[in-house]
């Protein structure tokens, strides 16, 4: 396989009573090594099913799912373990920091169970929060928490780096930073780099655009000219 | 309240399954503590209440040192407040149950004249447990004391012949019966044997002779309206005790002045007796002295006749030969006396001839004389022829003359023979004429012959017959001899037995005497008597029982307190937990009007339905197997029918209450810092708890050598102080528990082992009548030292009777004594419990038990007590106080044992040492030893232990009890812990999901803190323990026994391993729940 990621028609279905809806209703599309790619469309479009069948988090009902030449909707509950484990880096939209754990700790919780990891302290000084290693998340602010939210999915130094909605729970500015910090990671170490969002004004920075709709894909589309995100404006 | 909020509520309870289950379990975990171990005293109350009811049990006794008096017990009858009374007769004796060797102390007790009469006067009714009552006058029923072995049916009881004041000797036992009186295993003391009671022993009335009661038994008015361990009864009871001993002076008087004058008279029936049995006596001994002297008498002429006999026989001997000489010499005379018979009569024959031819001669004679005289006449003179014829007549007439006077000779002749023959009575008259006389001369000479020859006969015989004769003398003499040389000996016999049956009769005369004057002093010293008014507090069962009540009181009041406060950490937890889940709906109930209260209610609603219900569970569980479990344990030592499982709604809506308030409390706080907060906060999520540095931290050497995930732990336990203090105590509380359960068992297991092996060092015990036991031949002594399973053994002095501290605080105790010290040191070994250090044991020593010791509060160099055989309390220097588990024991030296007893101890008890592998062996040697005379009873170790293995049965199920109790407060508390917390960390646990942590990282990313939470607890759960065992075996130890105070290392370890176990069992049931965290969480916004 010549795609770094592929998805083939990957249907996922939901029982609600009676009535079986499509999550995912033959998605097929693909995303090259290196590229910062966005995924994008409104509430419900099964953008996020999208992402837990990519991140391993929740299987296909059909389908395949291509991730470095591996299917990954053939393996088994242990083996998505270990894909997630050490293949994806993943930025949630609420950080999910462990409040308990300072931002070093929580950035040693990832790298600890890698086989490569990055140095934990350095990777929180790439992503600017040299000064901040101790401080606990209830100390920091929204950006810096998802700052090192991307520092322990960077950390763990994996293939595929996903972000859902990463700037969705910060103010414009900040979110900027954030989504400048992934673009950067991106070009810096040409790490595949997939973000969801459901705002369509992020895409010019995006190296290939795909658009989903009602579970479906709508487009897969390469940005010939990215824009950098400062000229983003939303 | 509303439909829709109602369906909310409910749909709530449906969601949250599992806090529910948190609250239910705990709730029911607190109650059944609570009512399970809080019903066991009143249960037992309660069948003790029935019990004494039902039995018609004595709210007063009377005993008297002199006995009551028909006129005693009138005068208490008519006592005010007195309702009615029972007077008693019994007396204690050593007795024989038929085929048993034993000699056992029984009470013979009398029974009313019908002993089911439902009279307030027939009080302490017996329950019959097997056969029937008695009916005819040598029947018996029995209670069997404490540990005895049961007595069967149809055993006979056999009294010693001397048995005074019984009517027959020997009773069939036709029934078995419990007397109320001793309910539990509690030792009875006797002025009998051995000093302690093995049975007592129902008589039909009648069968007790004395004139006199022992005890009245006295039902007080109006006690039966109360209960028995209530404050109105023991005063109900107090005050006919003052009015009872308000008589007793005046009674105690007449009873002395009575005994005085009975004993007078007594004295002086026996000083009459014993003189008229001492001149009886002398009347008898001159008797036997003139029969002896009778018989001497009787003897000598016996032997006087017998030498007689010997003389004449020795004549006859050497009269024999003379005796034939003469008969032969007869013979001979008398054959010379026929043959000059025979001649005399062929003489007379012949004269008889010659006269017969000379008498015609004599005619011719006479004719020629006739013709010659007249042929002269004719002639005249001068012739011639004259002269011839003259010459011729002068020839004739001399012719004649001359025949006549041949004639005339033998004539004469013939008349002489005649007469002598006559003489001779050989004819019959001397004038026979010669025909007659030669006939009957003839036949006397053959009457001659024949009696010759018949004497001839006579001699050869008769001597035959006199040595035949001699034969038969002799032995009639040696016969006579025989039977005098016994009547001799007999004579002597009957002297010596004379001279000691003598002495016997008058050392008894003398003892007679010495009796007289005992008594008389006896009278003279006879003290007033003294009554003992006592009520149901002097009787040790009823004591026991209630103290056993008491203790599971004092239990009762410390571990649900424990329990109810892990409840409420518990409820706290898990509400606190709900309300903050709940949060965003609370705002919005908020915002929509609804009232606090109303909100409030929803979560109180919630925890009290799962409280209540709980409660509900955990009451039944409390009100039954609890009770069930305990009294089980309990009929070790009491035997009370009337005990049931009982149900006491007070008790039941307490608990409730109490567990639903603290529940509800708990959750009302939870809500109220929620819904204090301003609705609009409350619609904002709550700032997560945030992260802080531990103290750990600071201690960085540590800190930096812990891995990451060791951190994170440890930062992670006190995150949450409720929750961490929640799993602390509460695992500690079920470390504690199995602490507490195992620590029972290491108290009263290694009981029997350490005082057989390290203290006690003799595994028999032969006890016995009389000293004469050793010294006898072939006795006890000799049997022990041919018995080849005994290895050593010693003579001991044991005696049941009770000490006293000087505040007068008594406690029952054997005192031993040793006849040599050093068996004693061999026998026991005496030393400090703490330290092992040996106590000295000299000639001052006196040992006391530790048991005792901490009950009557004494130390070393303390003066104790020791009620003497006479009552006398004899004062001792205690010198030390010895490591000792089972019985209480003084132990003296042999100096101090004499001083104790003012004189050399009566010895009545061998300690031996054997080596007997099996029951062959100790019932050979028991056999053996009982064959002894004196010998009253062999025991052997063995025999005691199987008190122990039933006591470790009941225990074992105690423990079980511990064990599940413990194991449930783990689970109920862990359960919640982790439910709480996997609620709250959901977001937190499908984050390190989607990480890439696998199942097992996870588990022990959310375990580890668990489990060390949980060692945390056990460690302050030994810490708890330690002291709640302690407290817990002060107040359940028996009189008798002493446990041990120490845990064994192994429980403590065994105790934090199955806390573990439990933590981990839980963890493993738990993860299903973390592997359901879906990592789909991980999106979601933040609560």
């Amino acid at each position: 396989m010549e795609h770094f990621v592929e998805f083939e028609d990957v249907c996922k279905y939901y029982q609600t009573g009676s009535v079986k809806i499509a999550a995912a209703d033959h998605m097929s599309f693909y995303v090259d090594k290196g590229e910062f790619c966005i995924i994008v469309g409104p509430s419900g479009a099964g953008k996020t099913t999208l992402l837990n069948i990519l991140g391993g988090m929740d299987s296909c009902d059909e389908g395949s799912v291509w991730l470095d030449g591996r299917n990954v909707a053939r393996f088994t509950p242990k083996e998505l373990t270990t894909y997630r484990r050490y293949d994806v880096g993943f930025v949630f939209q609420f950080y999910n920091l462990v409040q308990n754990l300072t931002a070093l700790e929580n950035v040693e919780l990832a790298s600890e169970i890698c086989r490569d990891p990055l140095d934990p302290a350095e990777t929180l000084r790439s992503v600017g929060l040299g000064e901040r290693l101790n401080n606990f998340p209830a100390q920091l602010s929204g950006g810096e928490q998802q700052r090192v939210s991307i520092a322990r999915a960077l950390a763990k130094n994996p293939k595929l780096l996903l972000c859902d909605e990463p700037t969705g729970a910060l103010d414009y500015k900040t979110g900027k930073q954030v989504l400048a910090l992934l673009q950067d990671t991106c070009r810096r170490t040409g790490r595949t780099v997939i973000v969801i969002t459901h705002n369509t004004a992020l895409t010019g920075m995006a190296d290939r655009i795909i658009q989903v709709r009602s579970g479906q894909i709508v487009s897969n589309q390469v940005n010939e000219h990215p824009v950098p995100v400062q000229e983003i404006e939303w | 309240m509303l439909k829709s909020y109602r369906k909310n509520i409910l749909r709530e309870m449906k969601g949250n399954l599992s806090r529910m289950v948190s609250l239910f379990g705990i709730a029911a975990l607190g109650v059944m503590m609570l009512t399970g171990l809080m019903c066991i005293a009143p249960d037992m109350r309660s069948a003790g209440q029935e019990y004494y009811v039902q039995q018609n049990v004595f709210d007063l006794r009377v005993l008297s040192t002199l006995g009551l008096t028909e006129q005693d017990i009138a005068a208490i009858a008519a006592v005010d407040g007195v309702e009615a009374v029972q007077p008693v007769k019994y007396q204690d004796v050593e007795a024989h149950w038929q085929g048993r060797e034993d000699t056992i102390v029984v009470r013979l007790q009398q029974l009313p004249a019908d002993p089911e009469a439902d009279t307030a006067a027939n009080m302490n009714r017996l329950v019959l447990r097997s056969g029937r009552m008695p009916q005819a006058d040598d029947e018996c029923v029995v209670h069997v004391m404490g540990y005895e072995d049961p007595v069967e049916l149809g055993t006979v009881l056999t009294l010693p012949e001397d048995t005074e004041n019984v009517r027959k000797k020997q009773y069939t036992v036709v029934g078995t019966v419990q007397d109320p009186q001793h309910i539990s295993t509690d030792k009875e003391s006797s002025t009998a044997g051995s000093g302690q009671l093995n049975a007592i022993v129902f008589l039909p009335e009648g069968s007790l002779t004395t004139d006199y009661y022992t005890v009245c038994y006295i039902k007080a008015e109006n006690a039966d309206l109360y209960d028995n361990y209530s404050e109105e009864y023991q005063a109900a009871v107090d005050a006919v005790a003052e009015n009872i001993k308000a008589i007793q002076s005046q009674r105690c008087d007449i009873r002395r002045a009575e005994l005085i004058e009975d004993a007078n008279a007594k004295l002086t029936d026996a000083r009459a007796e014993y003189d008229s049995q001492k001149a009886q006596a002398e009347q008898k001994f001159a008797e036997a002295e003139q029969q002896l002297a009778d018989a001497q008498a009787q003897l000598d002429s016996a032997k006087a006749r017998l030498d007689a006999g010997e003389a004449e026989l020795a004549a006859n001997k050497k009269a024999l030969p003379d005796t034939m000489q003469s008969g032969a010499d007869t013979l001979v005379t008398s054959e010379a006396q026929v043959l000059e018979f025979e001649e005399q009569l062929q003489q007379m024959e012949l004269l008889v001839n010659l006269k017969k031819v000379a008498d015609p001669l004599l005619g011719y004679a006479e004719t020629a004389l006739n013709n010659a005289r007249k042929a002269l006449d004719e002639a005249e003179p001068e012739d011639e022829e004259y002269t011839e014829l003259r010459d011729a007549l002068q020839k004739a007439q001399d012719g004649y003359d001359n025949i006549n006077g041949q004639l005339q000779g033998y004539q004469a002749q013939l008349d002489a023979g005649k007469q002598q023959m006559y003489q001779q009575g050989l004819i019959s008259s001397p004038t026979l004429d010669n025909d007659r006389l030669i006939t009957e001369a003839k036949a006397a000479l053959r009457k001659m012959k024949l009696q010759l020859l018949q004497g001839q006969l006579q001699l050869t015989t008769g001597t035959a017959t006199a040595y035949t004769q001699f034969d038969a003398a002799r032995q009639q003499l040696d016969a006579g001899w025989q039977e005098y040389n016994d009547g001799v000996q007999q004579l002597a016999d009957s002297r010596a037995e004379y001279q000691s049956q003598k002495a016997d009769a008058e050392e008894k005369l003398a003892q007679g005497l010495a009796q007289l004057n005992d008594a008389e002093e006896q009278v003279s010293q006879i003290k007033s008597g003294e009554w003992y008014v006592l009520d149901r507090g002097s009787t040790l069962s009823f004591v026991t029982f209630e103290q056993y009540a008491d203790r599971m009181d004092a239990i009762a009041r410390v571990f649900p307190v424990f329990f109810f406060l892990v409840a409420a950490l518990v409820a706290t937890t898990t509400m606190t937990r709900m309300v903050d889940e709940n949060r965003l709906q609370m705002g919005t109930l908020k915002a929509l009007g609804y009232t606090k209260a109303a909100i409030a209610g929803k979560y109180l609603f919630y925890a009290l339905s799962a409280t209540v219900l709980g409660s509900i569970v955990g009451m039944v569980i409390g009100f039954v197997v609890f009770p069930f479990i305990i009294w089980n344990a309990y009929q070790l030592i009491f035997d009370l029918p009337t005990f049931t499982l009982r149900f006491y709604p007070g008790m039941a809506a307490a608990s409730v209450a109490l567990s639903a308030a603290v529940i509800g409390l708990a959750t009302w706080s939870a809500c109220r810092s929620s819904l204090k907060e301003r609705t609009a906060a409350l619609l904002l999520p709550r700032a997560p708890v945030a992260g802080k540095r531990i103290f750990l931290e600071y201690i960085t050497p540590l800190w930096k050598h812990m891995s990451f995930s060791q951190k994170t732990t440890a930062r992670n336990l006190f995150r949450y102080k409720k929750r961490f203090f929640m799993t602390v105590l509460g695992v500690a509380g079920c470390t504690a528990l199995l602490l507490i359960g195992f620590g029972l068992q290491d108290s009263l297991l290694p009981i029997v082992d350490k005082q057989t092996s390290q203290l006690t060092h003799n595994d028999m015990t032969v006890s016995f009548r009389d000293e004469k036991a050793l010294i006898n031949e072939g006795g006890l002594a000799d049997a022990l030292k041919q018995a080849g399973t005994v290895d050593s053994w010693g003579v001991f002095y044991v005696k049941s009777t009770t000490l006293y501290n000087e505040a007068g605080d008594s406690a029952e105790i054997s005192v031993v004594g040793a006849q040599k010290d050093a068996d004693m040191t061999s026998c026991f070994t005496f030393r400090t419990r703490k330290d092992h250090e040996e106590i000295p044991f000299d000639d001052s020593s006196v040992i006391l038990t530790e048991k005792t010791a901490l009950n009557l509060g004494v130390k070393v160099g303390d003066t104790l007590y020791v009620e003497g055989t006479d009552g006398r309390r004899v004062p001792v220097t205690l010198t030390g106080i010895t490591e000792n588990y089972m019985f209480t024991r003084l132990y003296l030296s042999n100096a101090q044992l004499k001083s104790y007893l003012d004189g050399e101890p009566a010895w009545n008890t061998v300690y031996g040492l054997t080596h007997c592998k099996n029951d062959a062996e100790y019932n050979a040697l028991r056999a053996r030893l009982l064959e002894c005379s004196y010998v009253s009873g062999v025991s052997f170790t063995e025999d005691t232990n199987s008190m122990f293995d039933n006591l470790i049965v009941s225990l074992n199920s105690v423990v079980v009890l511990i064990i599940v109790c413990a194991a449930a407060l783990a689970a109920v508390v862990l359960y919640n812990l982790i439910s709480v917390n996997l609620a709250e960390r959901k977001k937190e646990l499908a984050t390190i999901k989607v990480l890439g942590f696998y199942d097992k990282e996870v588990y022990r990313y959310i375990f580890r803190e668990i489990e060390l939470l949980a060692l945390i607890g056990s460690g302050v759960g030994l810490l708890l323990g330690v002291p709640l065992h302690r407290f817990i075996i002060l107040t359940v130890e028996m009189d008798q026994l002493m446990f041990i105070r120490t845990i064994a290392p192994h429980s403590y370890l065994l105790s934090v391993a199955l806390t573990m176990l439990f933590t981990v069992v839980v963890c493993l049931g738990m993860r299903r729940h973390v592997k359901r965290i879906s990592m789909v969480e991980s999106m979601k916004a933040p609560e």
